[in-house]
């Protein structure tokens, strides 16, 4: 078990000689996560909201044609 | 073959992450944001900072890739020119096969993140621009005809138009405009370049201008594009991305270019090796100036109309 533990901790030749390429892979990686977050926080809070603001409206004005086409009907 | 022998072998030459950046072609990198940059700011319309800075990101992405798939398709003449020989591929940090594999992947997640972070004419754009610097000019015009540098400019031309497809959605005749203003500027750059990197592209059988026509003749072309190009720079200032400062700035520009222009016309071969060609250097290094100065007379443009001073409303 101890034998197995002091093997993992062990660092290859190889990872000294790849750190810089796998730190920056991993940061290239971290940020292109936030990137993808924030996009999409961007997207669902200013265009999504920009589409449902002109559906209500478009709503709101078929409903007052409507509403107004039964007034005529019933004079 | 031992242990040690082995570790030996993977210790030489083990590429960075610097040298996979280095593929991307940094310095044209540069050039390609600051022009995107500008096509999407001078714009009409906004758009999300965030998307802004994304969209910026994935057309840099697309340029690096296009730079990543040229060095693959090159790596031969980048081993004999003495300007190219330290690039990734050449010192064997690099394989051509790793290269072509990271240019594509590059490309396809560039475009495909580009439209989803703005439009699908962008991401159009920037697909029609990968595939002409990679496919048109690299693959195909390079090597082929002394014309090379002309139509292949047009691939360093797209940028500002892919920005500003990024903030309205289409193209319009600014947008067209910033693109001929690259297109029409990238042949005398490139040729003040070609006349002092003298044996660079003959070594590599490159058909440069100065390789196929001679050097006289490709004075006279710096000159006779650089005529052509005044025009272009200067009408732009009569458009919406234009103005008193952009126009001011052109006219002077223009002169100083076509000034230097004249000067390496006049000049011939002996004078140039006596003074190690001076003015070809300068020229070179005032286009790299002027294209500057244009793009940010159109961005002072836009900033200053913010405060009713831009423009010529």
């Amino acid at each position: 078990m101890s034998a197995q533990k002091a093997d993992i901790r062990v660092e290859h030749e190889i990872h000294r000689r790849r750190r810089s390429r796998n730190v920056g892979l991993g940061l290239v990686l971290g940020a292109f996560v936030f990137l993808i977050m924030g996009m999409t926080y961007v997207k669902l809070t200013t265009q999504n909201a920009e589409r449902a603001e002109k559906i209500r409206a478009e709503e709101a004005a078929a409903q007052g044609t409507e509403t107004s086409t039964t007034k005529e009907g019933s004079d | 073959m031992s242990d040690a022998s082995i570790d030996s072998r993977l210790d030489t030459g083990e590429a960075q992450f610097g040298d996979y950046f280095a593929l991307l072609k940094p310095r044209v990198m540069s050039l390609v944001v600051f022009t995107a940059l500008v096509g999407l700011l001078a714009a009409p319309g906004s758009v999300h900072p965030l998307l802004a800075f994304s969209a910026i990101l994935f057309i840099a992405i697309g340029g690096g890739a296009s730079g990543a798939l040229n060095m693959w398709w090159d790596a031969d003449i980048d081993r004999i020119m003495r300007r190219t020989q330290s690039r990734p591929i050449p010192t064997g940090r690099i394989t051509e096969g790793e290269a072509f594999a990271f240019g594509m992947f590059l490309a396809a997640f560039s475009v495909i993140m580009l439209g989803l972070a703005s439009n699908y004419v962008a991401a159009g754009l920037l697909a029609f621009t990968i595939f002409f610097y990679v496919v048109i000019y690299t693959m195909w015009l390079k090597r082929w005809t002394p014309q090379n540098i002309v139509i292949g400019g047009a691939a360093g031309a797209f940028p500002p138009m892919i920005g500003w497809a990024v903030a309205t959605g289409g193209v319009s005749v600014e947008s067209v405009l910033m693109f001929t203003l690259i297109f029409m500027w990238t042949p005398p750059h490139f040729w003040a370049l070609a006349l002092f990197m003298k044996s660079d592209y003959r070594d590599a059988g490159v058909p440069m201008l100065t390789v196929t026509h001679g050097r006289k003749s490709t004075r006279l072309h710096i000159i006779v594009y650089t005529i052509l190009l005044a025009p272009i720079a200067i009408g732009t200032g009569f458009t919406s991305i234009g103005g008193p400062l952009y126009l001011a700035a052109s006219v002077l520009l223009n002169l100083a270019f076509l000034k230097g222009a004249w000067d390496i016309w006049r000049r011939d071969e002996a004078q140039a090796d006596a003074d190690s060609y001076r003015t070809e250097k300068r020229f070179f290094a005032l286009s790299l100036l002027y294209l500057f100065a244009h793009f940010l007379a159109i961005l002072a443009e836009k900033a200053l109309a913010a405060y009713g001073l831009g423009g010529w409303a």
